[in-house]
């Protein structure tokens, strides 16, 4: 891999506790204390009933592609002209983006299993990238 | 109907335009004067009356500079509308809603940029710094994992709706090779006697699976205004008047800008939906009402998911609609008759608010027969907006 960095991460006050659990190996999803629904990306409050009494849950990592992306252009290092980029969804329900590492291209379509790879793509970034569910 | 209705209220009677292209050479500031005074002589009217001014939150020329710099005398009504080409028909709504309230007698809407020579938007958001605010977290989600370029938000919809619907990236090619085959015919736009074919759009390179090339729209520089006023005073100018018979803006269904991937069924545009259902009941009318179209085409896909949300086919059927050449000039819904911002100009959609006016009056360079009412769509993906003209009120 490239030592060219990645995009730096905006975080705030309502995202920081997702950053912080990949930073324990942790993938995290909000969870809301009050009518027990998960949303993301995280608020600072539950879409589905505005409280404010949020928490999280530990994700399982596994999930499926409900869809991707091979990014051609504009590609600069560390991304290689190319690579898949999925929208996994995960068992719990939620949806996220990941960079899809460590797979074949016939690994990559709508409906395969996946599973979280915890990366610590630098000193600053830590990020829930994907691969195949059997590698 | 409701009685509280901007329906045929106001009317556009004055559009402008500089060139459109690559490089205009001119500020920004320039580009927007140039576009509303010429809007204004269109129109017959002295600029020292406009007294009310909209445009786009990404243009970069403020509203009192332009009012000033065009001898305006009091400037009662100034709004910017977000979301990028999203707000296209934005604009046109706040004109329809000052003038249709007595709070402005003569709006003035304008998008001016050197988009393609000072700032292109293609290039992507991978060296934003970091920041706590809602849009640098939001931008979190997707930058670090190199999903940085508008195309990029884009195919990933695009993927799960020809997934979903059995379409494949022929039918995006037919929206490309349609919008050129239009502006083959019009001077002024940058793809002026450049048609492709469905060949040429297969061959062009990846720019983000399954986008291509020629599945994104292009890049310019250019301008481009309206006048609107009452639809008394409409009648005593020198044009037909284009009677804003609708207007409205929508975001819904777990919203994201560009990258609405947590919603129930991310192949739809529901706010397009959404933006429609308003549009057609404001009006009185429906998609079979309509002759002709501009549909916004920043990048293929979107053009298909908007024939569905705006009535025109049902859903998943854009691809049959597209194969038997509806959107053609031969067909029954032409669309883009400019060229759209695959073959005219990038001009964020107020371009294409400009052809709706034209069709209107009998003037496109693709001139449709019998033309009642023009559909008008802006920028999606993001909260968006659209704009129902008729030809009589
Ligand atoms: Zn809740």
């Amino acid at each position: 891999m490239s030592n060219a960095l990645r995009p730096r991460i905006g975080v705030n006050k309502d995202t920081q506790f997702f950053w912080d659990g990949l930073k324990q190996g942790k993938l995290l999803i909000q969870h809301c204390k009050d009518c027990d629904q998960l949303q993301h990306p995280p608020g600072p409050c539950c879409k589905h009933c505005q409280s404010f009494e949020l928490d999280a849950i530990e994700s399982t990592g596994r999930g499926t592609i409900h869809s991707f992306v091979r990014m051609h252009h504009p590609v600069a290092p560390p991304f290689e002209a190319g690579h898949p980029i999925v929208l996994v969804e995960l068992e719990e329900g939620t949806r996220l983006i990941a960079d899809f590492i460590n797979s074949k291209p016939e690994q990559v379509f709508i409906g395969a299993a996946v599973k979280v790879a915890i990366t610590d793509c630098d000193d600053e970034v830590t990020l829930a990238l994907f691969e195949p569910a059997s590698i | 109907m409701s009685k509280r209705t901007i329906s045929g209220k106001s009317a556009i009677v004055g559009i402008g335009a500089t060139e459109f292209s690559k490089r205009s050479g001119r500020s920004e500031m320039r580009l927007a004067v140039e576009a509303v005074l010429a809007a204004c002589a269109d129109a017959g009217i002295d600029p020292s009356e406009v007294d009310g001014i909209s445009t786009y939150t990404m243009d970069n020329n403020p509203e009192m500079e332009v009012h000033r710099l065009i001898g305006g005398k009091a400037l009662k009504m100034f709004s910017r509308i977000d979301y990028g080409g999203g707000a296209a028909c934005g604009p046109l709504l706040q004109a329809a809603m000052a003038v249709a309230t007595g709070i402005c007698e003569c709006v003035v809407v304008y998008r001016a940029m050197n988009e393609r020579s000072e700032y292109r938007f293609g290039t992507g958001v991978a060296d934003r710094g970091a920041d706590p605010t809602y849009e640098t977290a939001a931008f979190g989600w997707h930058s670090p994992h190199g999903l940085i370029t508008p195309a990029s938000w884009v195919a990933m919809s695009a993927a799960a709706y020809l997934h979903k619907n059995g379409a494949t990236t022929e039918d995006l090619g037919r929206v490309s090779v349609g919008g050129r085959s239009m502006a083959a015919n019009n001077p002024n736009a940058w793809f002026y006697q450049q048609p492709i074919s469905l060949e040429d759009h297969q061959n062009s390179r990846w720019i983000c699976e399954p986008l291509r090339l020629l599945d994104c729209c292009q890049e310019s520089d250019g301008a481009v205004a309206c006048v609107v006023v009452s639809d008394e005073r409409a009648k005593e100018l020198r044009h037909k008047p284009a009677y804003i018979r609708g207007a409205a803006q929508g975001s819904c269904d777990d919203q994201q800008s560009m990258t609405s991937y947590y919603r129930d069924d991310i192949s739809r545009l529901t706010e397009c939906g959404l933006v429609a259902e308003q549009l057609y009941r404001q009006a009185g009318v429906g998609p079979n009402d309509i002759q002709t179209a501009v549909i916004y085409d920043h990048f293929t896909p979107y053009v298909m998911t908007q024939l569905e949300e705006y009535g025109f086919c049902q859903r998943g059927e854009a691809k049959d609609f597209l194969r038997s050449g509806e959107h053609l000039l031969t067909g029954s819904l032409p669309i883009n008759t400019h060229g759209g911002q695959l073959g005219e100009a990038y001009i964020h959609g107020m371009n294409g608010v400009a052809e709706g006016v034209r069709q209107i009056r009998g003037q496109s360079v693709n001139q449709v027969d019998n033309v009642q009412h023009v559909l008008v769509t802006a920028g999606t993906g993001v909260p968006t907006s659209g704009l129902l003209l008729g030809a009589e009120n």
